[in-house]
């Protein structure tokens, strides 16, 4: 059981760290100030790095602990995955030229936001079509409108978190309040009420502690609340189906065997990671103010 | 049929690409490990400045790796549905492993970047040691897939699944460790290769004609002749592994139609109407190398169904491999004799090409290993369990979408190739 958990953490990560991720274009490209423009620049590749590692353990996760969910989602959802994949290869593309290639070109800057707004609101539907078969299009435009709202919260969050003197809380608050606005018809439809409650909640601390404690971490905490009790009640609302109404995940999952060598693998590999990683974490801590 | 070969050369086009970046993210940490070291050793700056260098190469290829790695998975369940509904149950910890030790390499490579001294350091190098590790284990659990492709066990198949799954039997295979320390070799290889080919080619045109370009590429040439010994080595384990468990394979790849004693080696040639033409043959060769002795006898093609029988077209991959490393380990011995004689002919232009030639050898090598080994497996996909025109989705999409990935990828290649340049602008505007 504890296997079972492993594609959900990786996926949540995920769900985190593209949130940063994706809203980071986005906000390089509405912020004129130049210095907040090179901390954008500064903190967008470690974070992509990272993210798209997650999403590679949120699928080897799942189509190891759920061997059977991929043979099976894949061809249900073809369309909608293939758009997926494509959009985060052409993504990939305009982020090494932006990035890496480090090109100064206005249009590549636009089609990237572009394509950063556009990816939650379709990975959002890929969880949509697993929830709910054949949804309304007012549900597809609220969950889109959820994930790209709750993304822009989680990157100005996180922004605000390295560079407190930009104004990102009032861009924090407003994508909270304004998904909140998106869950309440979704809530409505889809018996998903709470989320609306609870997104609401989670903009209302953020208003109240930011304003109150001039918090710079607080948006963050607040974004992730809502993103959190947003994965949490999908989670649940889905369980025990992994494809409602036909699949379950008890259907799909591997043979214990399987999932104990996998925890076991894991478990060999922290334990064999943790002595080098607590070294070069020392390096860094003696190195960071010297580091080139 | 159609939509099945539609779905292979779409995969194959992903999987050939993929590879490319796939192992210079297993190779290049030792490149980067052994530069710092030397750096530490030589107390040269220059070894460290290399090192800082190929590790910016390191994080842009680790991204382009990913990224190609998350489409292939993506297209592995759409266009191989069948296939995956066996695979995926069996080799599942393989999969899952490789993830993680690429996350393990992915933590260990942004606190090295970020935790690069000023200054080389025996603590910060010793902290770079993981990410070789990891990433040599990434490449060992994946390797492991195909190897249980090749060689299937530990599970039972009922009613068309799988079930009774013994992952450490599915993990070590009979192919395990031959196809595994082969590929891992090569990866090794191919990217030391790459890297002397790359300032071969630079001191060719001129530039890059320093002190320390010409020791720089003397102990990338010398790297390069340490693993084409040492693929030699294993590349003879896995023919002698072949010879065991897959003859019908070693059979096509060296051109033997007929079962018998005195197999002769054949090298080059033409593949007409089910034979090799026009090979060179040197008498008794084969079963020297494969059962030590000219007397032995090497199963031909002919002990195994023609409707089981691979193409012997995988005896151009062969000879193309083969002939690759071949070329590789002439070269860099003949570079390196001339050093060690202080020879005038040297860093010649005619033995500077040469080098060159091998960062493409390389590369050519590992595609021409990994076109054997699928092609020599054909008409099955999992040996003997699975054919490969059963393994596609059923349905005409992956038709339609032909198009789109290899275009895709051809894109990414190009861009790659771009940033890379850019990243190399940007250094020469430092210095």
């Amino acid at each position: 059981m504890v296997a079972w958990l492993i594609p959900g953490v990786f996926a949540y990560l995920y769900a985190v760290f593209g949130g940063i991720e994706f809203a980071l274009p986005v906000l390089r490209l509405v912020t004129v100030n130049e210095r907040d423009q090179a901390v954008i620049n500064r903190w967008f590749s470690p974070v992509w790095e990272v993210t798209n590692v997650f999403l590679v353990m949120a699928i080897t996760g799942f189509a190891a602990v759920f061997p059977l969910v991929l043979p099976i989602l894949t061809p249900a959802l073809r369309w909608l995955l293939l758009l997926v994949g494509l959009g985060l290869g052409l993504r990939a593309l305009i982020v090494l030229i932006v990035f890496y290639g480090q090109a100064k070109n206005q249009l590549t800057n636009w089609l990237l936001a572009a394509i950063s707004l556009i990816l939650p609101a379709m990975l959002a539907q890929v969880v949509l079509d697993l929830i709910s078969p054949n949804p309304a299009p007012v549900q597809q435009v609220c969950t889109a409108l959820i994930a790209i709202f709750i993304s822009l919260a989680l990157g100005s969050g996180f922004l605000l978190m390295v560079r407190p003197a930009a104004p990102y809380r009032r861009v924090t608050i407003l994508s909270l309040l304004l998904a909140a606005v998106a869950a309440y018809p979704l809530g409505h439809i889809a018996s998903l009420t709470p989320i609306a409650a609870m997104i609401m909640g989670a903009a209302t601390l953020a208003a109240s502690l930011t304003i109150v404690f001039r918090s710079r971490w607080m948006p963050l905490v607040a974004s992730w609340l809502a993103l959190t009790l947003v994965f949490v009640r999908i989670l649940q609302r889905q369980w025990p189906y992994v494809l409602y109404p036909n699949v379950t995940y008890a259907q799909v999952a591997a043979a214990p065997a399987i999932h104990q060598a996998i925890v076991w693998g894991m478990v060999v590999g922290v334990i064999l990671s943790l002595p080098g990683l607590a070294w070069l974490v020392v390096v860094l801590a003696k190195n960071f103010g010297q580091a080139v | 049929m159609k939509n099945t070969m539609a779905a292979r050369g779409l995969m194959g086009d992903s999987l050939g690409f993929h590879i490319l970046f796939a192992l210079l993210g297993v190779g290049i940490p030792l490149l980067i490990l052994l530069a710092e070291l030397l750096a530490l050793v030589k107390k040269d700056a220059r070894w460290y400045e290399d090192a800082r260098r190929w590790t910016e190469v390191l994080v842009v290829l680790f991204v382009t790796g990913a990224i190609s790695g998350t489409i292939i998975s993506m297209q592995f369940n759409t266009m191989w549905a069948p296939l995956m509904k066996l695979l995926e149950p069996a080799t599942a910890p393989a999969f899952f492993l490789e993830g993680f030790a690429f996350l393990i390499e992915s933590v260990f490579l942004t606190v090295y970047l970020v935790a690069w001294p000023k200054k080389p350091s025996w603590a910060h190098w010793v902290g770079g040691i993981p990410i070789m590790l990891a990433s040599a284990t990434s490449a060992f659990f994946i390797t492991t897939v195909n190897a249980f492709m090749n060689a299937p066990q530990g599970f039972t198949l009922k009613n068309g699944n799988v079930v009774n799954v013994n992952p450490i039997k599915t993990l070590f295979n009979p192919a395990t460790a031959t196809e595994t320390s082969h590929s891992v070799l090569a990866y090794y290889l191919a990217t030391a290769c790459l890297f002397m080919g790359y300032y071969a080619w630079r001191m060719w045109r001129g530039k890059a004609i320093g002190d320390h370009a010409k020791k720089r590429l003397v102990v990338l040439a010398a790297v390069s002749l340490v693993f084409a010994v040492l693929v030699s080595g294993s590349g003879d384990a896995s023919a002698r592994y072949l010879v065991k468990n897959e003859p019908a394979k070693l059979a096509a790849a060296e051109g033997l139609s007929q079962t018998t004693s005195h197999a002769p080696l054949k090298i080059g040639g033409i593949v007409s109407g089910g034979r090799l033409h026009g090979a060179l043959t040197i008498p008794s060769g084969l079963s020297i190398l494969a059962k030590g002795t000219p007397n032995a006898v090497v199963t031909g093609l002919d002990a195994t169904p023609p409707y089981n029988q691979p193409s012997m077209a995988i005896h151009y991959f062969f000879d193309g491999m083969v002939g690759s490393g071949t070329f590789i380990l002439l070269a860099t011995a003949l570079f390196l004799f001339l050093r060690w004689r202080k020879s005038k002919f040297t860093y010649h232009k005619v033995i500077l090409w040469a080098l060159a030639l091998c960062a493409w050898l390389g590369m050519l090598a590992v595609e021409f290993g990994w076109l054997l080994t699928e092609i020599g497996r054909q008409p099955f996909v999992i040996k003997g369990v699975l054919r490969t025109a059963d393994a596609a989705t059923p349905g005409s999409y992956a038709l339609r979408l032909g198009e789109v990935f290899p275009s895709l990828y051809l894109v990414l290649f190009a861009v790659t190739f771009w940033a890379l340049k850019r990243l190399r602008k940007r250094w020469e505007a430092k210095v």
